[in-house]
This record gives structure tokens, sequence and C-alpha cells, in this order.
């Protein structure tokens, strides 16, 4: 049993790097998640652009975003 | 699919929450800053009465946008220096819109329903941002139940709204504060500095955890950037008393409507990936 755990090419080796390679990608997708979150947050409270002020502007103040 | 149902459940999380906080902003908040402006606008005319005297042979019509042009605000502003009967208050009131103008000629939305479109719109757009950072969180740490959203909520407010507010209170239009750049600078800190420590208050291993302490205290303990002078730089002191009221009911306002937010978005974070967008599991996912 061990020696086929150990083997390069056993069922049971291709299915555990498949699990670390999937939790790898588990990982970056998390973290693609929690970026665009950052971004689109970012860009309501703080994108200093005139139009993206105005059009947030109510939103700003009440969240306590610095504004003016 | 990971990243599919993380973005699923946090629009609708958002969504829903966007909506409660769009809702609470426009019969709470929103009547707060009209009121506001209402003395704003007064301030500006009351300003150009002061130039208008010093200097009438300038024509003043604040009603046409195109008066406002660059050109010309430095030119009222040349006009308000020279006038030798201006106020210290008037001169740090022309030190901040010198620093920072807007462009009067930039989109802005019409008020009413237009204006009101904009603040749900905008409100549903960040929400749907900090759910996306809520259930990043919730999956990386692998604890994802409707409780641990609900923690992740609160974290969320005392991070994004508690810890910043500490420093640079909620602020009504009209009012004196520092340079914008500085208290942006500021905010960022106090918001990373704080969700940081409260990871490791959280997530810490044994006394390291404690350490996250001293981190959440760092930005409050370094200080945001103060306006030079507090208040108001309304010439009128009753218009000064009614705009000091209507910061302390402002200040109170969006620290309960902010609370009922988070608490709302945590809640719906935690049911939206427990239900309709439940994430595939590590089982699941190696034996497939």
């Amino acid at each position: 049993m061990n020696t086929h755990v150990s083997g390069p090419q056993t069922p049971a080796n291709q299915a555990a790097a498949k699990a670390a390679s999937l939790t790898a990608s588990k990982r970056s997708q998390i973290f693609a998640a929690a970026f665009l979150g950052l971004t689109i947050v970012f860009a309501v409270g703080l994108l200093p652009m005139d139009a993206a002020h105005n059009a947030a502007h109510d939103t700003r103040h009440s969240a306590a975003f610095p504004c003016h | 699919m990971f990243f599919r149902n993380i973005v699923f459940a946090a629009v609708a999380a958002g969504l829903f929450a966007g909506i409660i906080l769009g809702t609470l902003q426009h019969f709470q908040v929103t009547p707060i800053i009209l009121g506001a402006e209402l003395y704003e606008v007064a301030e500006e005319t009351t300003l150009s009465t002061s130039i208008s005297t010093s200097d009438s042979a300038m024509a003043h019509d604040h009603s046409n946008p195109e008066h406002h042009t660059p050109e010309n605000i430095s030119g009222h502003f040349e006009a308000l220096k020279h006038d030798a009967s201006t106020s210290a208050a008037t001169d740090a009131h022309i030190q901040e819109h010198q620093g920072h103008s807007h462009d009067p000629e930039a989109w802005s939305p019409e008020d009413g329903a237009e204006r009101t479109f904009f603040t749900f719109l905008s409100t549903t757009l960040m929400a749907i941002g900090f759910a996306l950072i809520i259930i990043s969180g919730m999956s990386l740490s692998g604890k994802d139940s409707i409780k641990a959203g609900v923690l992740w909520g609160l974290a969320g407010y005392a991070a994004f709204f508690l810890a910043p507010a500490l420093g640079l209170p909620p602020e009504i239009p009209g009012m004196e504060a520092a340079a914008l750049e500085g208290r942006q600078s500021w905010w960022l800190l106090a918001v990373t500095f704080t969700a940081l420590g409260l990871g490791v208050l959280a997530f810490g291993k044994g006394a390291f955890r404690w350490g996250g302490l001293l981190i959440v205290a760092t930005p409050q303990i370094l200080g945001a950037p103060q306006p030079e002078m507090h208040g108001f730089a309304h010439p009128d002191a009753s218009a000064v008393a009614a705009l000091e009221a209507l910061v302390d009911q402002f200040v109170m306002t969006t620290t309960i409507v902010n609370g009922v937010f988070w608490i709302c978005l945590g809640l719906l974070c935690g049911v939206a990936i427990n239900t309709l967008f439940k994430l595939p599991n590590e089982e699941s996912t190696s034996a497939a």
C-alpha cells in the first residue's frame, strides 16, 4: 500500500496532486474575488474623478469616506 | 467554479444589503446632508456678496455654471484676498477651496430621482464590494457558517466604519477639514491596520494574537490629519449652531445605519454561501 502511494504514477498520487493543485487554484480564486471587492469599494469610496465623486457623494458622506 | 460561487453569493448578498442601506440612507441620512447643503449655498451667497461689495465691477451670477470656471474662481479668491475686511474664517475657507476644488462643469446627478438612483446604485455597488471581501475571508479561513458571517460583518463595521470614524468623524457638507489626500491616506491606514489587527486577534496563535490590539491601536495613536480650524466657516452664528446640531445628528445616524447595514450584510453573506451558492468543499473537489 505504501509503495503504491510513493510511486510516481499511481492513481492515489495523481488524486493527491490534483487535490493540492485545486487548493492552490482555490486560493488564487479567493484572492481574485477579494481583489475585485477592494477595487469596487475604492472606486465607489475614493476615486477622485469628479463624476464618480458626484454620483457617490451621499454614499461617501454616510459611509464616512473622506469627502470634499 | 469557486470564483463564480463567491461572486454570485456576493452579488446576491450585496444587492439585498445595498437596497437596505440605500433605503435607510434615503430616509435617515440624505435629509441631513440636504439640510447642510442649504447652508453651504447660503455660505457661497454670503461670500459672493462680500466680493460684490469689494469689487462691484465684476458680475457675480452664481446660478450660471460657466461663471465658476477655474480662472473665474481664482479671480474670486484674489478679489477676496484683497478685501481688507475679509475675516480669518473666510481666509481658511479660501485655502480649503483652493487646495481642492471640483470642476463645476463636471457631470453630477440632478437633485431628486436621479440623485436618489445614483445613491442606491453606489450603496449597492459598495455592498457588493464589501460582500466579496467578507465571503473571500470566510472561505479563506474555512469558517463559513451564518454565525461566522455575522462576525465578519461586525469586523467589517469596525474596520471600515468605526476605526476611521474615530479619527475622522462622518462629516456633512460645508465642514472644515484637512486636505483630502492626507485624510484619504489616513483612512486607508486605519482600515488596513484595523482589518489586519482584527485578523491577528481572531486567527493568531497563542499569546501572539494579542499583538493584534497594538496593530488596531496604531492608526489611532498616530492620529488623523486635523483641520487648522474646527467647525464651520459660516459667518452667521445661528447657522453655525444649526450646522453643529446637524453634525451631531449625522454622526449618530450614520453610526446606527452603518451598524445595521454591516450586520445585515454579514448575515446575508453567511446565508448566501450556505444555501443558494454553497461553496464546493474539499471532499467533493478531491473526489471529482
